[in-house]
């Protein structure tokens, strides 16, 4: 097998496949071009097409729930057709309930580092190394997901295996060592991952900048990741003073789809998993700061050949009954092949390879939209640009046409066909709907009343969502070299920082709608220099 | 890239590599121990194999046919595998491959440029693409009612190919885009090419990477299009797998009615040359990195092709240095010792001659010499002792694992049948892969390692962060780096 640490070069994929898009607020400075044909001035093929066939329904698992003895819920998906078992444990414990820790100078990747710690320090009778033993003897990777708001610790064993996986779980997530010694080397292990993403990963820092201007300094979803401060200020002390407070059995979900029995996993849950009974505190939430306009940030990156360039705002609560219609826009803008930014930015202007609209759902408040392209330095003003375009199109001067409803709308409600195509993608929806708080009395319920908003969404109410989601103050967030500083004043006063320095503002320059979109790089060392003598 | 489920790696050591004492490497704190505790082994029982439903045909046109029906989900997935890579590439040509994978879909006779995305998306699917070294595959994830919709799409770019100069200047940019994020913007990866010119010394195929250069994607012509549909894209050079929610007779019918007109093209296969592996030890040799932070070491070998008896041997090895937390490199390197950030080690599957692959990202405490010191000391352990029982009998549970859970999906079966039938000839060969793996026995894992994995025919390169200042050298000792060599081969 080739490496992981060469993911991108496994094999040169083509095309890469998107998510879902939407628009932001603040109209650009500069003047609007016209957006792309819709897609029914497309052309038709030349020769007769097979006619579309009559889909066939999806065929549910069985799905029962019920509380274990120390009172976590659990949800069993029962299918019997592999002898395999998939088992998730959900904490709400993600990097967002850090806000709920006295200390702000630790917050930011704790819940993370935490997580991490739980599965490499050690867990009940097993040490660290023990754990690791158990771990691969099972065959298995004992998977750690931290998000926003959760973290989820998974392992996919064979039937037979079942017990001694529970008990692996139940060991990390309830009887963690914290061991000092383990601590000191995931923190260090936690400070090397950021500063190489500090220093290397334009997207990671188009990203932090991006949620920190959104959510502004303090909020629980400002920072998605840690920093150099943070990890510095992280004591193993902090790590069991936040798992002391979030990993009790009320703030913890188990979801185990496979081929289970629901007294049997029961029994096994009771045997294995203990959790102390404290109610989970309430997080902190404030309002995110209120702008106009578009905020434009520069994260520096000096002498990068590419900059990410992200256009992101917040939009509406996941749970609001607009969704479906602001999913179907966003997809329309960027969900696909056939969506705007990838016919116009990457097929006919040839700015990026990888352009896309996506949505990032939060289980508190507004969620957030965010269209992405990554281009060559010279072009990333133009592509900047395509961006802002394409999002005030969408927003009225070119709405949403009736084709390209149809094709959102068939492609989203299909989407779920195939992410209930294995049991551990049926669990993987099922923690979506917990810790998002989304309707339904099951997994399948949820799917099947989405899917019909889906399908009976209007062209109207899809466009009505278009122009009022999504008009709440947008951030312009570069990844890139210092040249493009600049250039990028066009689009509104540009704030410069530097990721190595903690996101510190470096400068700041004032709004310039005249100022010229191309930009002039110093000239590049001699060609094909990376290798030293 | 190998399927996931067959995500077995090897590793190995040689007895006449000079030897690395094991006394030599830096040393792990002694971990505390207060009561050893006893912990009763996993039950064990027989090995869990997938069982899958494959039927095989050819068309009177050469074309080979699998199909997997599976009614699990109402969904289906269409593989089309065509029998070339980048290695087909002539020197100078390099990335072509690659750069005619996007041409497939900028139109063809029955389908302008654009039409093809929006007809899958617009019936709820999914398409993309991906070009290696050796292989070129194309899919569709569909609901199961649209295999006559997938079936035309394919069939149509297949037989014909309508690509004007302007799609074709677009797309070059796009590769071109592609090339800034994956190459010019993502840490350690010339060095991982400069490991490969070096690991191959000179052997062209294998020697440059699939995506090219910006120098030969400039260079690549709009003529060069139909002359590579030409020889390379017909019925007789693919394999097409149909895996999912399907009924076997009405698939093949359908398979039958869009594919049977398709015509044989004229395939001129690619005479490679001799390569009997590595004569000589290479490097250490720098590379200097602007993107990367830490240093990092690139140790490679070559090996024999993917699918022979030492191959699998060499797969289990790599299993048991790098994959898993309780793997030799992994326990050492990042947990134990701490000197580095991450560690893996690979094979890299080529039909052809094989490499083995070791990468350790270093932390930012971490000596790359002792980082050095302590893979050469675990390879050298392996080839003189083997692995424990423990440790192989870890490996076969990942590969069992693996093949048990890597199948599930129907993309992933799709994927690794059409492999399987395109290199091996037969995709039923799936089915009992797994048991080669089984086989393998610590003598087997010993023996690979000491024979391939030695220092004599290692390929080492070091890449090294661009210091701040310019006129200041790396911190690294760099005086047992061999000068800096261009292109071996070109």
């Amino acid at each position: 097998m080739r490496s992981p640490l060469f993911p991108a070069l496994l094999s040169l994929v083509s095309i890469s496949l998107v998510g879902c898009g939407g628009t932001p607020p603040a109209p650009p400075a500069t003047p609007i071009a016209v957006a792309p044909p819709p897609a029914s001035e497309a052309p038709k093929p030349t020769s007769e097409v097979p006619p579309a066939g009559a889909p066939k329904p999806l065929k549910p698992a069985e799905v029962f729930t019920f509380d274990t003895k120390g009172g976590s819920k659990t949800i069993g998906i029962a299918s019997h057709e592999l002898p395999i078992v998939h088992v998730r444990v959900v904490v709400r414990a993600g990097n967002a309930a850090s806000a709920v820790m006295p200390n702000a100078k630790s917050r930011a990747g704790l819940a993370n580092v935490v997580a991490e710690l739980l599965k490499d320090g050690g867990a009940g009778r097993f040490s660290a190394r023990e754990l690791a033993d158990r771990v691969d003897s099972l065959g298995a990777d004992l998977g750690v997901e931290v998000g926003p708001d959760r973290a989820v610790f998974g392992l996919s064993v064979t039937k037979d295996k079942l017990d001694a996986a529970l008990e692996i779980l139940g060991a990390v997530v309830g009887k963690p060592r914290f061991d000092p010694t383990e601590f000191g080397k995931l923190k260090g292990r936690e400070l090397d991952r950021v500063r190489q993403s500090q220093k290397g990963s334009g997207s990671w820092m188009a990203r932090s900048a991006m949620y920190r201007e959104l959510f502004g300094l303090g909020h629980p979803y400002a920072d998605f990741d840690a920093n150099e401060e943070s990890l510095t200020a992280m004591t193993v002390a902090d790590a069991r003073a936040f798992w002391d407070k979030l990993y009790v059995a009320s703030n913890v979900t188990i979801v185990v789809a496979g081929d289970i029995q629901k007294d049997d996993l029961a029994a096994k849950l009771d045997k294995h998993l203990t959790l102390s009974t404290k109610p989970a505190p309430s997080i902190p939430w404030t309002e995110p700061k209120a702008a106009n306009g578009l905020r434009v940030v520069l994260a520096l990156k000096p002498g990068s050949k590419q900059a990410d360039i992200l256009l992101g705002m917040l939009s509406m609560p996941r749970t609001d009954a607009h969704w479906p219609e602001l999913a179907l826009a966003v997809h329309a803008l960027g969900g696909g092949m056939s969506s705007r930014l990838f016919v116009d930015v990457r097929e006919k202007k040839s700015l990026a390879y990888s352009t896309t609209a996506m949505t990032r759902e939060l289980s508190h408040g507004a969620s957030v939209v965010a269209l992405y392209a990554g281009t060559q330095t010279p072009l990333a003003p133009k592509s900047a640009q395509a961006l802002l375009e394409h999002l005030t199109g969408i927003q009225g001067s070119q709405p949403v046409d009736p084709s390209e409803l149809a094709i959102a709308q068939t492609s989203l409600e299909t989407g779920f066909v195939f992410r209930l195509e294995t049991l551990g993608a049926v669990a993987g929806v099922a923690i979506d709907q917990v810790v998002l708080g989304l309707p339904g009395k099951d997994v399948y319920e949820y799917v099947a009343g989405y899917r019909t908003a889906l399908h009976s969404a209007s062209l109207d109410g899809v466009r009505t969502v278009a122009k009022d989601a999504l008009a709440k103050g947008a951030v312009l967030s570069v990844a890139g070299d210092p040249a493009l500083a600049k250039a990028l004043r066009r689009f509104g006063p540009v704030r410069v920082v530097d990721p190595e320095k903690a996101f510190a503002t470096v400068e700041e320059l004032t709004q310039d709608s005249n100022a010229p979109l191309d930009v002039s790089l110093p000239k590049a060392p001699p060609a094909e220099a990376p290798v030293a003598k | 890239m190998r399927s996931r489920v067959l995500p077995i790696l090897a590793a190995s050591l040689l007895c006449l590599f000079a030897p690395v004492s094991s006394a030599d490497a830096p040393k792990a704190p002694t971990p505390k121990i207060t009561k050893p505790i006893k912990i009763a082994p996993i039950e064990k029982i027989a090995p869990l194999k997938p069982k899958l439903s494959i039927e095989r045909f050819t068309l009177d046109n050469g074309l080979r046919v699998v199909l997997n029906a599976d009614p699990t989900s109402p969904t289906l997935a269409v593989v089309v595998w065509y029998d070339v890579g980048s290695r087909d590439e002539k020197p100078g040509e390099g990335g072509f491959a690659h750069l005619f994978e996007h041409m497939m879909f900028e139109g063809s006779a029955g389908v302008p440029r654009g039409v093809h995305d929006k007809l899958v998306e617009g019936r709820g699917g999914k398409l993309n693409a991906a070009t290696s070294e050796d292989w070129t595959r194309y899919f569709e994830l569909m609901p199961s009612s649209e295999l006559p919709l997938t079936l035309y799409l394919e069939a149509d770019r297949m037989k014909s190919l309508q690509v004007t100069e302007e799609a074709f200047e677009n797309q070059r940019k796009v590769v071109q885009e592609e090339y800034r994020m994956r190459v010019d913007n993502a840490p350690y990866v010339k060095g991982y090419f400069r490991l490969m010119e070096l690991v191959y010394e000179g052997y062209h195929p294998y020697a440059h990477p699939a995506i090219g250069s910006m120098a030969e994607l400039d260079a690549a012509k709009l003529e060069w299009v139909q002359a590579f549909h030409k020889r390379w894209y017909g019925p007789n050079n693919a394999v097409v797998v149909i895996a999912g929610d399907i009924d076997a007779t009405q698939a093949k019918t359908l398979v039958h009615k869009y594919f049977d007109g398709v015509p044989k093209v004229a395939v001129q296969p690619t005479q490679f040359p001799a390569f009997a592996g590595r004569t000589k030890p290479s490097g250490p040799e720098p590379v200097i990195d602007p993107n990367a932070r830490t240093a990092a070491s690139l140790l490679g070998w070559t090996i024999p092709p993917d699918h022979t008896k030492e191959h699998y041997a060499l797969e289990i090895a790599a299993t048991i240095l790098g994959d898993g937390d309780s793997s030799r490199l992994q326990r050492k390197l990042v947990k134990d010792l701490a000197i580095a950030q991450s560690v893996s080690v690979s094979t890299e599957d080529h039909r052809g001659p094989d490499a083995f692959v070791i990468d350790a990202q270093l932390a930012e405490k971490g000596k790359i010499e002792d980082v050095e010191k302590t893979i050469f000391a675990e390879i050298e352990a392996l080839a003189k002792k083997g692995p424990t029982d423990a440790e192989l009998a870890k490996a076969r549970a990942k590969v069992e694992h693996a093949f048990l859970f890597g199948l599930q999906a129907n993309l992933s079966r799709a994927m690794a049948l059409a492999k399987f039938e395109g290199q091996s000839g037969d995709a039923k060969l799936l089915e009992s892969e797994v048991d080669r793996y089984l086989e393998v026995t610590a003598d087997d894992v010993r023996a690979a390692v000491a024979k391939y994995l030695v220092r004599e025919k290692l390929a080492h390169v070091r890449v090294l962060p661009k210091p701040a200042n310019p006129e200041t050298k790396p911190k690294t000792d760099t005086k047992a780096a061999a000068p800096a060599k261009k292109k071996e081969g070109k």
